[in-house]
């Protein structure tokens, strides 16, 4: 199945496989996802993270369809 | 005034909880577990009979006396020097590092612990205290409770885990505790669930480590469903048709993701799953179903302090107005004689 | 597929709640608010979708004298390949979706026009838009704008409660691509840059954040540049649908402040609530008129309320086909959902770009 031959367990040693649940030898390695998250500091909430992102709809419409936006 | 224990980052759903609290008429003040190690001014003192907490941050000091109920959101997912070397390279070996590792969480832990106590006098949403649940202990619960639940093995024998298999059919395995995740560098290694070949069985030592496996359900689609103050806001994620989410729906396919769609549990669900929680003493929590070929909603498992953004914003169910809303009233109710 | 039979009889087909079917004069679409794209459906498929919703195969056969049982089965086949339903045992237990749209901002969204001759005060702008919960902001600069003034705008808002700044500007010396990308990366709040009246179209690749900066030949130098609407502009979305069910969806809870100061529901509003000079914007939203037109939904709207895109469209109020009626369509609107055609090829919109589903 998924057992990941180069996987994460194999690099344990002995006595780390010895301790370790069946489940390590099923570890699923992701690649953290391309697009970094926009933060921004908010004082308002106390935030060194505040999450930003695209308001959900357009908020003025001045171009036209050749490129849309 | 409510305070919200929270983290600094990554906390859009707290900010939310925060709108709702002003647009409504409260007003919050909001503690990050970053703030202990060195983000505010911390101050408690003790001196001459009279005992005062203060923390101070971009110039002000949080009004912590006006506090009249307590949110706990997060606090701190990882410290901050368990993410250093404490050592500088040639000052000794990985033993002594761990040794000044485990103080310093020990310290922190003893800390944040006294913080929620300076609240304990005010109600709770979420109190700590109770957000260490114990996933076997809970489906033990959960089985009395007349709720369907996996069949579950611990064990630590290859020839235990042949007999399940023989048994029960197919067979996953998952952390006996929380889905976690190992970060080196730029990848993750997750611990999903992960069903079990006859063939990965028999390659297995004949003796392991601890580890949990349960009879994978024959499941046709997941519920997520949020508790708050008696009510159950319920989601089914439909996993089974993507290859990718079909044993762990946490393995999110960003582009083509599960439906997920409102549901209404049955009454009798209702019933069980209220049961379960009044005898767990949880006010709220995520708790996760799954619905099988044969109709039976099994239950996996509950998370106390869960997000509820994953619930709420596809079904527009409105949780963060929901939770701003008992917050206030339980503010209220605790100021009444 | 064959269906498996639950608990009693035959499964019947359920669509799922996020996959909402809106009726068109000519043709329906299918918009399905989770995956954020749309399906044209035919009437007839509307109908049984909805007057048919909750039956099995055999029945909705049945409803139609089994006069289109070949077309039915294409029909289902479509639905359940692209996911939009699914047999269900129990659709007691799968509810449609509550189309309750609610914020708790007062103020969600504003627009701050700004020209060579403007003298904004930005450090009070941003901060009055805070205390009113705005979450999102599109700066237009008329002008060529120099670098030192985006900055000024964006420190104002760099410790707020903004979490969307969009900026629209017109072409200047200092605006290269390597000093945008620059800003962008400084300030995590722009989502999107655009350089008008540029010497020629480019679209720079996304930075590591997601974030499009784009210069444009158009030239952008009034509002009156304002209102269009083609597929490019719509949006599939959960909270834009909702919000479009009984609010406008671009006045809804906007406010602008115009290149002279000048506060209006929008800039190409007639009607001014006050100049910043005297008034601040928490008075002019508290003038009983500010919100007047913020529950004019496209339900309401002549022509608007028989097109099959009225909840995926951002509505325009400012730039009408009749001036005298409050209530006709936008005029920058080319579409005729009486004949399903847009006005000229010039208006058709371009292939690239638009939204899965969108019309050829």
């Amino acid at each position: 199945m998924e057992k990941d031959p180069e996987g994460l367990f194999a690099r344990l040693s002995p006595e780390g496989q010895e301790l370790s649940p069946v489940i390590y030898r099923h570890l699923h390695p992701r690649v953290t996802r391309a697009t970094v998250l926009r933060m921004a500091e908010s004082r308002p909430y106390r935030a060194t993270g505040y999450v930003c992102g695209s308001f959900r709809k357009p908020i003025s419409r001045c171009l036209g369809p050749d490129e849309p936006r | 005034m409510i305070l919200i224990l929270s983290q600094s980052a990554l906390e859009s759903t707290t900010e939310e909880v925060m709108d709702w609290l002003e647009a409504l008429g409260g007003r919050c003040v909001r503690l990050n577990g970053d703030d202990i190690e060195g983000r505010a001014a911390l101050r408690f003192e003790v001196a001459d009979g009279e005992a005062s907490l203060g923390f101070a941050a971009g110039g002000f000091e949080l009004p912590l006396a006006e506090v009249g109920a307590v949110w706990f959101r997060r606090w701190l997912y990882e410290r901050r020097h368990e993410r250093v070397d404490l050592l500088e390279p040639t000052a000794g070996n990985h033993t002594l590092h761990h040794e000044l590792r485990r103080h310093l969480s020990l310290e922190s832990r003893r800390l944040s612990d006294f913080i929620y106590s300076r609240f304990d006098h005010l109600p709770w949403l979420s109190h700590p205290r109770r957000s260490s649940l114990n996933k076997l202990d809970v489906l033990q619960r959960a089985a009395r409770a007349g709720l369907a639940t996996p069949a579950t093995l611990v064990t630590t024998e290859r020839e235990a885990l042949r007999r399940f298999c023989a048994e029960r059919g197919t067979v996953i395995t998952k952390p006996i505790g929380e889905v976690d995740a190992f970060v080196e560098g730029e990848v993750s290694h997750f611990l999903f669930t992960t069903a079990l070949g006859l063939a990965e069985i028999d390659s297995l030592p004949e003796r392991f480590a601890p580890s949990l496996f349960q009879e994978m359900v024959d499941k046709v689609y997941e519920l997520r469903v949020f508790y708050l103050a008696g009510e159950f806001h319920a989601m089914a994620i439909f996993s089974q048709n993507d290859e990718q989410t079909r044993v762990d729906f946490r393995q999110y396919n960003r582009q083509r993701p599960n439906r997920n769609v409102p549901y209404r549990l049955a009454p009798e669900l209702a019933a069980r799953l209220r049961a379960l929680m009044d005898d767990l003493g949880l006010e709220t929590g995520s708790i996760d179903l799954m619905v099988a070929r044969d109709g039976r909603e099994v239950f996996l498992e509950i998370n106390p302090v869960g997000q509820f953004g994953m619930v709420s914003r596809p079904c527009n169910y409105q949780l963060e107005r929901k939770v701003a809303e008992l917050l206030l009233r339980k503010e209220d109710d605790g100021k009444r004689p | 597929m064959i269906p498996e039979a639950g608990g009693g009889g035959e499964p019947v087909f359920a669509l799922f709640a996020c996959c909402i079917p809106v009726k068109g004069a000519r043709r329906s679409t299918l918009c399905d608010v989770q995956r954020g794209s749309f399906q044209f459906i035919p009437n007839g498929l509307y109908e049984i979708l909805t007057e048919h919703a909750g039956k099995t195969a055999a029945e909705i056969k049945a409803a139609y004298d089994h006069e289109y049982d070949e077309e039915i089965d294409e029909y289902l086949e479509f639905l359940l390949r692209h996911e939009f339903g699914f047999w269900c045992d129990d659709p007691a237990k799968f509810p449609p979706l509550d189309l309750t749209w609610e914020a708790p901002e007062r103020i969600t969204n504003a627009i701050l026009d700004v020209d060579a001759r403007s003298d904004h005060d930005y450090a009070r702008i941003l901060a009055e838009l805070d205390d009113l919960g705005c979450k999102a902001l599109e700066v237009r600069c008329f002008h060529g704008c120099a670098l030192a003034e985006l900055r000024a705008i964006l420190e104002a808002a760099r410790y707020g409660r903004l979490r969307s700044i969009d900026l629209l500007v017109g072409d200047g010396p200092e605006l290269t691509p390597e000093a945008l990308a620059d800003l962008a990366a400084r300030h995590g709040r722009i989502s999107s840059v655009v350089v008008h009246s540029a010497p020629e179209a480019r679209r720079l690749p996304p930075s590591r954040t997601g974030v499009v900066v784009e210069y444009r030949t158009e030239r952008i130098d009034s509002p009156s540049c304002c209102g269009k609407v083609h597929p490019g502009y719509f949006v599939v979305e959960l909270e834009t649908f909702a919000e479009g069910q009984r609010h406008n969806t671009c006045l809804n809870r906007k406010i602008s402040v115009d290149a002279r100061g000048e506060i209006r529901n929008c800039p190409s509003m007639a009607r001014s609530f006050g100049n910043l000079r005297e008034t601040s914007l928490h008075s002019a939203l508290a003038h009983r008129d500010f919100a007047a037109l913020w529950s004019i939904n496209k339900d309401q709207i002549d022509i608007c309320k028989d097109c099959e895109f009225r909840y995926l469209c951002t509505d325009c109020r400012a730039y009408l086909k009749d001036e005298r009626d409050l209530y006709s369509k936008p005029s920058k609107c080319a579409y005729d959902p009486y004949t399903a055609e847009w006005r000229s090829p010039a208006e058709r919109p371009a292939p690239a770009g638009i939204p899965k589903g969108a019309p050829e």
